[in-house]
Formats: C-alpha cells, sequence, structure tokens
C-alpha cells in the first residue's frame, strides 16, 4: 500500500519536471508549446485541489471529470493544428462535448467518474495520434523525427490513452476489484505521460536554442 | 486490492510491465521505420539529382551543339557567300576593266584576302560542325582534324590502330568534340612541336592518346574552364575514362581516353 501512496505522489510531483521546462520556453510563442504548457498547469492544479479536498473527504470526482475533459480537449486542440482534416476535426469535436453534457448531466453525473465519455474520449486521442505518426511517414517532414516536439506530445497521448483504455477494460469487464491496483498503474501512465511531455519541452527548448 | 489474489496481482502487474515495453518498443519502431522510409526518401532524391543533373548537361551539351550547326550554317550561307559574291565582283573588274599597275596591285591584295577570309570561315565552320561528319565518321574527321592544324612549326601526327569502324552517331561526335578540345588545347597552350593523336579500335572500347612535346601541366592543378568542363561532362556522357599523365619523354603531356563503344558500332 505505500508504494501506492509513494507512486501517487510521484504522479503528482511529476508534472513539476515538464512545468520547469516549460517555464524555460517561456519565449517560445508556438501554439503546441503554449497548449502544453496550460495542461501541465491544469493538471497541477487540479491534482494539488484533489488532494486538498480529499484530506476533508469531500468527493474529488467533478475536478477528475473537469481535468479529463480539459486534457483531452487541449490535445485534441494541438492534434487539430496538426492535421489537415480540420473540419471533420471540428465536427467531431462538437459532437464530443454534446456526448459528455449528456454523459454528465442525464447518466453519470459529476460526482462518478464518467466513464462512457472518457473512453470516447481515449479512442478519439488514440486515433489522432496513430493518425499523426501515419502522416508523418507519409510526409517525412524532418530528417531527424525525435527533434520534433509534437512527436513526443503524440506519444504521451497514445502511451497514456492506450493504457487507460485497457485500465478500463480491466477495471470494467476483467477484474472488477481491480480498482486501487489500477489507480497505481494509471499513475504509472502518469508519470510516463509526463517524461514524454518534458522531452517534448526539452526538445522545443534545444531547437530554438539551435535556431538562435 | 485485498479481494484480489497473489496470482491475479502477478498478473497485473506482467500485464502493466508488457504494455510499457510495448510502449517504448512501439516508439523504437516508428522510429526505426521513419528513419528507414528517410533514408529511402533521401537515395531517391538522390538519385532523382543526379539524373536530373545529367539531363541538364545533355541538354546544356545539345543546345551547344545546336548552336554551334546554326553558327556553322550562318557563317557558311551568309558571310561566306558574301565573301563569294565579293570574290566574283572583283574577278569581274579585273575582266572588265583597264587596270593600271597600281591598281593591279591593289586588286591582287584584295583578291588574297578575300581568299584567306573564305579559307577562314571555313575553317571556323568546320571547327564548330564538321562537314559531312556522319559520312565520314570519327577517324576521317580527327584525321581532317590533325591535317588542319598541322604546319607553321607544328606537327600533328594522326595514327590508327585496331580494326577501324565507321562510327557516326551523337556518341561519336562527343568523342569528336572531346579530342578537338585536347588537340585544340595542346596547340593553343603546350608550346609544343609536335602533337599525335593515336586511335586504338578494340571489339569492346575505343582508346583515344593525345601526347605532345610542349611544356606540360601540373598533375595536382585544377581545371576547370569551359574546355575541361565540356570534355569532362561528353566523357561522363559517354561513360568513358580519362587519365592525365606525363609521358615516358621529357616534357611534354599525355591524355588516354578510354570510350566504350555501343555494340551497333563495332
Amino acid at each position: 500500500m505505500l508504494f501506492g501512496i509513494i507512486l501517487a505522489y510521484v504522479s503528482v510531483g511529476s508534472v513539476l519536471i515538464p512545468l520547469v521546462l516549460a517555464s524555460f520556453n517561456w519565449q517560445n510563442r508556438s501554439f503546441e508549446i503554449r497548449g502544453l504548457s496550460i495542461l501541465l498547469l491544469t493538471s497541477l492544479i487540479c491534482d494539488a485541489s484533489s488532494m486538498l479536498l480529499s484530506r476533508y473527504h469531500i468527493n474529488t470526482m467533478p475536478i477528475v471529470n473537469f481535468y479529463l475533459f480539459a486534457q483531452f480537449v487541449i490535445l485534441y486542440l494541438l492534434f487539430m493544428r496538426k492535421l489537415e482534416i480540420k473540419n471533420f476535426l471540428r465536427v467531431l469535436l462538437v459532437l464530443f462535448c454534446i456526448l459528455c453534457l449528456i454523459d454528465i448531466s442525464v447518466f453519470q453525473g459529476p460526482y462518478v467518474l464518467d466513464t462512457f465519455s472518457h473512453i470516447v474520449g481515449n479512442l478519439i486521442l488514440m486515433a489522432l495520434s496513430l493518425y499523426y505518426f501515419y502522416t508523418l511517414l507519409k510526409e517525412l517532414p524532418t530528417t531527424y523525427i525525435h527533434r520534433l516536439p509534437f512527436v513526443w506530445i503524440s506519444f504521451a497521448a497514445l502511451a497514456y490513452y492506450s493504457g487507460n483504455f485497457f485500465l478500463f477494460l480491466l477495471n470494467n469487464y476483467l477484474l472488477k476489484e481491480a480498482g486501487s491496483i489500477a489507480w497505481m498503474l494509471h499513475n504509472g501512465l502518469n508519470i510516463t505521460k509526463n517524461v514524454f511531455f518534458a522531452i517534448a519541452l526539452w526538445q522545443a527548448y534545444h531547437n530554438r536554442k539551435l535556431s538562435t | 486490492m485485498a479481494s484480489l489474489s497473489q496470482q491475479e496481482i502477478i498478473y497485473l502487474i506482467s500485464l502493466g510491465s508488457l504494455g510499457m515495453l510495448m510502449t517504448i518498443g512501439g516508439l523504437a519502431f516508428f522510429f526505426v521505420v521513419y528513419q528507414r522510409r528517410m533514408l529511402l526518401f533521401k537515395e531517391s532524391k538522390k538519385r532523382d539529382d543526379e539524373e536530373h543533373a545529367q539531363k541538364m548537361i545533355e541538354l546544356q551539351l545539345e543546345s551547344q551543339e545546336f548552336e554551334r550547326k546554326r553558327i556553322a550554317a550562318d557563317l557558311h550561307d551568309s558571310v561566306g557567300s558574301l565573301l563569294w559574291g565579293a570574290k566574283l565582283t572583283a574577278a569581274y573588274i579585273e575582266r572588265t576593266g583597264e587596270l593600271q599597275q597600281e591598281q593591279k596591285d591593289s586588286h591582287k591584295e584584295l583578291m588574297e584576302i578575300l581568299d584567306q577570309s573564305i579559307h577562314v570561315v571555313k575553317r571556323i565552320s568546320w571547327e564548330l560542325t564538321p562537314e559531312g561528319f556522319h559520312y565520314s565518321g570519327l577517324s576521317l574527321s580527327i584525321s581532317s582534324l590533325c591535317a588542319r592544324f598541322n604546319g607553321h612549326g607544328l606537327k600533328v601526327i594522326f595514327i590508327e590502330e585496331g580494326s577501324t569502324v565507321l562510327w557516326n552517331d551523337e556518341r561519336a561526335l562527343s568523342s569528336f568534340r572531346i579530342v578537338q578540345e585536347l588537340v585544340s588545347n595542346g596547340v593553343k597552350h603546350a608550346a609544343a612541336s609536335m602533337l599525335i593523336v593515336r586511335l586504338f579500335w578494340s571489339e569492346t572500347e575505343l582508346m583515344v592518346e593525345v601526347s605532345d612535346n610542349g611544356k606540360g601541366f601540373e598533375l595536382g592543378e585544377t581545371r576547370n574552364g569551359i574546355g575541361w568542363w565540356n570534355i569532362n561532362h561528353r566523357a561522363k556522357q559517354l561513360s568513358a575514362t580519362i587519365d592525365i599523365g606525363e609521358p615516358p619523354t621529357t616534357g611534354g603531356s599525355i591524355i588516354n581516353l578510354k570510350i566504350p563503344l555501343p555494340n551497333d558500332s563495332k
């Protein structure tokens, strides 16, 4: 159990590494770096508020639901900037927002984890990151692919959302009692995601230094 | 977690680890696939660029040949005709008029100048496009070229060995241009008294050797004049090799050219 608690704290703290790197990129005004910085800041605020509320035994699910929705929207907008199928993505975003609204107001409500809308969000972002990798392989935009910050953001999205999708299936269909261990695995995924975000921000900083 | 059996926990941790490994593996796999595709793309682009450059050179040489033909035709048809016309008129004046001795001398001088001019126009015109190259072929054209440079303190010798063939296509013309440039370089810069052009015909290739007894040149010297540019690109176009060296005798230079022969010229 102690390992689980340590992992939870590490997971919350792991957001600080990319945030520090985001501060290095203060002068980088690109959309992807700004979006990522906002996402990290949202993550820090939501995690800190959740920890604070849980001390007073207040349900933190509304914050979790809000954070997962905000994370989806920010990453979705970043992908929308990168991909050519903009009109289709606009329609899909509107449909997803309607779905979330129905889920939160009619079916599951804000006080439980809105698994239905989150699973749809997971699938969408997994598809978008795979599509982005496909366009990279088709267009070959640069010789050194690892220097593209968005490649790392995409990896983060793919690893995190595919892992979450697996956890959802595990928790709901395979092992009904896997609750706490599923959260531990989720924390592991969150750390992985933040590490990839940190690499993305480091690459953005490195690229800016190279260009100046 | 308490209700999960030990086996189930191991099962979950194994699955989680497998998932992580698959993520890292996927990442590495993507990088490898991307780099391979990038490498293939670069190779194909390099090939395309080379082909494009080769095409550009061929076009440049083609247009050079076209221009030579046009200038040669213009020289022959307009300047040449005008000079012939002037010569005929001058001859007519001599026939019809009673000329005094002084006028006769001037007339003679005029006729000589006109003859020289006609000769020069013919020579330039021939050098630009050898008259009847397609009838006489490479060997005869080189032989004529050597004969034209012969004289004025320079002896140009043409030697031919092996089974001579009538080679008169575009490749033959390119080969002729290379020899023409080498001979012309030898005449202009070598300060030689003897220049030898040797042709060795074999089944598969033609070896050309241009040697002189002049002052020679530095082997390491960079040759980037238009003449050498033409020689190098024509040689590349013909898949020929050029070797530059000193002859075994003292001084001078020797240039060897190996041109692969097309099947139909054998």
